[in-house]
């Protein structure tokens, strides 16, 4: 019995180091590239580089919270670009008609009402997500173009764009929020009973299922919520900017589903942890920023990013492959 | 006597330290149908694969086809010498037409090697035909019931013109009927000539097809027999060796099954899977199911918890006299029901989540605070209960769940259970690959809940389970309830022979 007790007690420490072992890594890469920006192009750790950058990622991180909550569930929302730029342009289009309270309300209905029809399609006929959601991002897509006509709507009431503009302690509003809608998903995920059945469902369905779980219910949830998000940056997004565009947003999906498996989310569900997501955001975002900083052919710019998310996904996925055959 | 087709003689085989084949022989003349059976691990499979060059024997005192010396190397050398196997599974490829399957690997091309549909079609049409199947060989394989996908499987092996088939439970995946046309066409290939092995598990329809059968145990030949001399009876003895010892009549537990029903099943049909099923279930009683794989009983619980695609057809279930619709497994916890499914990795554990996270799955709604959020406290409380409770070997209840064995993960899944406070429990194969010390402890556990006034179910294909706990065992056939046993009659021949042959024994 004592030697039992002396090994389970190694095996724990080992869990634990093994639990940590990917955030500590994230937090190393993200220093590592810190560290080589700041060198390479001195303009990258000015006070004001930092704060655009903070601002700019906002968006970014408010849709990788609903994000991170789908891909857990084992699910994916490719329709959140276009749902942020739907939502932004309809909100730009109402808000000086209804005023601010209003819109906002209604703003944040565009969204969930993406996830319901999605979640149905996926759950009731068995339809992949990603298939589902690439039918609903080009119809998104498309009501924006007919909300604006093509044309730039900037009719913002000043007063609304304290959200996008103000500067509490010199850090950006919309950065404070991005941060604090990441917290709640946090919240949700780890401390809430709907939390445990997203992880549950993502990491075997079958099992979730038999244990009285309704699968179908909270996969709709889930996509819900990511839709909710996804109007939400919208909104974030144009009190910001104070104008908006129907194409707005174009492949933000694909640039927020690299940051959260670079958090370390799995891409087939049931494992991840949305704080870390938080780090994946950021290098995406950094790793944009220095190649405009370091006046990269703009033209090179995405290959330059694609191949650092390869990288890292390869990475990620070889020291899993050394870790399973352990 | 006419011309042997193939000779064992003493044919071995191990893996490691495990003897699968000590000694099996036997003799198949062209033209006949042996019958390979024995229990469970008795080494049919083994046996098989090494004729089919999958296996090498490790040594033989001789095995000859034709009369000539045989070793294949691999499949392909089993395949050249005239040795087909036809697989327990289905095969087919389901999105092409029958004849691309029946020539599927094995096209005949013209002399150009290029292949027209229109005469692959007919090739395939004038096969089938030969053997007076009624199949349109352009059609879709998916579009076929069963038995044809059966037959097309057997022609499909027909193409390669073989001396000897070997078919590996052929029947398993068929309903009654459809096993009638199957055996049909077995006996017409024998007819003209081919010598077949057939294994099964299904002796009536091994007495139906077979000239001789050849019983194997723990390895081992036990006997060669004619058909003709021989019964049902008989080679379930042989099956069973020593093993037949009357047992004892059980000690039977302290309390008498109450009288008061909880569940009552009538009628219970699901279509492919269960047929008119109807019991039931006392409080505090240990009933058990049981049968052959595949004769329904993982099906049963299924469709008992409302598990989605196992929804019946006809029949209802009545908990504590409610006949319940629109069943499902949330509606069932709700009404007392819980079921330890049988398929622990893949439908009863989540590896990465903790003993405290797995036990508390089904219930999780309720171990919430004041602030609707979870509580870390009651997860804490419960979790260390259970690991207390029913003697989990783990160093807290914050380990995830694959860092323990088999059994403990067991205990684990039943705690899980046992926390929806169950009226009705099922257990689909409650002990199977866990360590004997687990088993035990676990017969016991299950004893226990029973006494405390819960309704068991246990499905098993392990007889000790049945014969030491149960209080009646009622055992299936296809889908169908086919005998049931209480007090003295309960024993483990009676049962196997009721299960092989799908007629109750006396």
């Amino acid at each position: 019995m004592s030697t039992y007790t002396l090994e389970a007690g190694r095996s724990n420490l080992q869990e634990s180091i093994r639990r940590s072992y990917g955030l500590i890594q994230s937090v190393a890469v993200l220093l590592v590239l810190v560290v080589v920006m700041s060198i390479v192009s001195p303009r990258f750790a000015s006070v004001i580089n930092i704060q655009n950058l903070m601002a700019q990622m906002s968006a970014a991180l408010i849709v990788a919270a609903g994000m991170t909550i789908v891909m857990i569930n084992g699910e994916f929302d490719i329709s959140v670009g276009a749902v942020l730029a739907l939502t932004a342009s309809i909100a730009g289009k109402l808000m000086p008609e209804i005023g601010i309270t209003a819109t906002f309300a209604l703003a944040l209905v565009v969204g969930p009402l993406f996830g319901l029809f999605a979640g149905v399609v996926v759950t009731k006929f068995g339809i992949p997500s990603f298939i589902t959601t690439l039918g609903t991002m080009m119809i998104a897509r498309s009501l924006a173009f007919v909300t604006t006509q093509g044309q730039v709507v900037s009719n913002v009431p000043e007063s609304f764009r304290i959200i996008g503009l103000g500067r509490p302690l010199g850090i950006p509003m919309p950065f404070i929020i991005a941060i604090l809608t990441i917290l709640a998903g946090y919240v949700l995920l780890n401390h809430t009973a709907f939390g445990k059945k997203v992880y549950a469902i993502g990491a075997n369905r079958n099992v979730a299922a038999l244990s009285g779980i309704n699968v179908d219910r909270i996969k709709i949830v889930c996509l819900m919520i990511c839709g909710l998000c996804a109007s939400f940056a919208g909104m974030v997004l144009l009190a910001r900017i104070g104008s908006i565009q129907a194409d707005t947003a174009r492949g933000l999906e694909f640039e927020v589903i690299a940051g959260v498996v670079i958090g370390g989310v799995s891409l087939s569900g049931g494992q991840g942890n949305i704080l870390r997501v938080i780090i994946g955001v950021v290098v995406i975002a950094l790793i944009r920023n220095f190649l405009n900083l370091a006046r990269i052919d703009i033209f090179w710019q995405d290959f330059a990013t694609g191949s650092i998310i390869l990288a890292a996904v390869l990475l990620d996925a070889l020291q899993k492959r050394i870790a399973g055959s352990r | 006597m006419s011309e042997l087709a193939l000779v064992c003689k003493d044919v071995k085989k191990t893996f490691g330290s495990i003897k699968a084949l000590r000694s099996a022989s036997f003799t198949l003349e062209k033209g006949q149908v042996v019958g390979l059976v024995g229990e469970n691990g008795a080494g049919k499979s083994t046996l098989l694969k090494i004729l089919a060059g999958v296996y090498q024997a490790d040594s033989a005192e001789s095995i000859k086809l034709l009369g000539k010396d045989y070793s294949p190397h691999n499949a392909i050398d089993a395949l050249k010498r005239g040795i087909v196997t036809i697989h327990q599974d289905i095969n087919l490829v389901e999105g092409m037409t029958v004849a691309e399957n029946i020539f599927l690997n094995n096209e005949p091309t013209s002399r150009l090697g290029i292949l027209t549909a229109g005469s692959l079609n007919a090739k395939a049409q004038e096969l089938l035909d030969h053997y007076g199947i009624e199949v349109d060989a352009s059609q879709q394989v998916s579009r076929l019931p069963n038995d044809l996908k059966k037959m097309v499987q057997i022609i499909k092996a027909m193409t390669w013109k073989p001396t000897i088939l070997l078919m590996d439970e052929p029947t398993s995946s068929l309903t009654a009927t459809e096993v009638d046309v199957v055996l049909k066409l077995i006996t017409e290939l024998s007819r003209r000539g081919v010598a077949i092995v057939f294994v099964s598990h299904y002796l009536s329809e091994v007495f139906r097809i077979c000239d001789t059968i050849t019983i194997l145990r723990d390895g081992q030949t036990i006997a060669n027999l004619q058909k003709e001399s021989t019964s049902i009876s008989e080679v379930v003895q042989h099956m069973l060796g020593r093993k037949l010892v009357e047992v004892d009549a059980r000690s039977k537990r302290g309390a008498v099954a109450s009288t008061e029903v909880l569940l009552s099943v009538r009628g219970l049909s699901v279509p492919g899977m269960l047929h008119d099923v109807s019991f039931d279930l006392h409080r505090g009683e240990i009933l058990g199911f049981t049968g052959l794989t595949g004769s329904g009983l993982t099906e049963l619980a299924k469709t008992l918890f409302g598990v989605e695609g196992y929804q019946p057809s006809k029949g209802t279930i009545a908990i504590r006299g409610n006949v319940k619709s629109h069943w499902n497994p949330g509606k069932a916890i709700k009404e007392g029901v819980a079921l330890l499914t049988g398929d622990r990795l893949r439908e009863g554990i989540l590896p990465d989540f903790t003993i405290a996270e797995n036990v508390g799955l089904p219930i999780i709604g309720k171990l919430r605070n004041a602030l609707g959020l979870l509580s870390r406290s009651k997860i804490d409380a419960m979790g260390t209960r259970c690991v207390r409770e029913l003697n989990v070997k783990a160093p807290s209840a914050h380990v995830p769940i694959r860092t323990l064995s088999g059994g403990n993960q067991q205990k684990v899944l039943i705690a899980k259970w046992l926390e929806t406070r169950p009226k009705i429990f099922i257990l689909d194969d409650p002990t199977v690959g866990i360590d004997v010390g687990s088993k035990d402890e676990i017969r016991k556990i299950i004893e226990r809940i029973a006494s405390e006034g819960v309704g068991v179910i246990i499905i098993s294909t392990e007889m000790p389970d049945i014969e030491k706990l149960c209080d009646r065992a009622i055992v299936m056939f296809r889908g169908s309830i086919v005998g049931e046993f209480a007090g003295a009659q309960l024993e483990h021949n009676r049962i196997l022979e009721t299960s092989v042959s799908g007629r109750k024994a006396a």
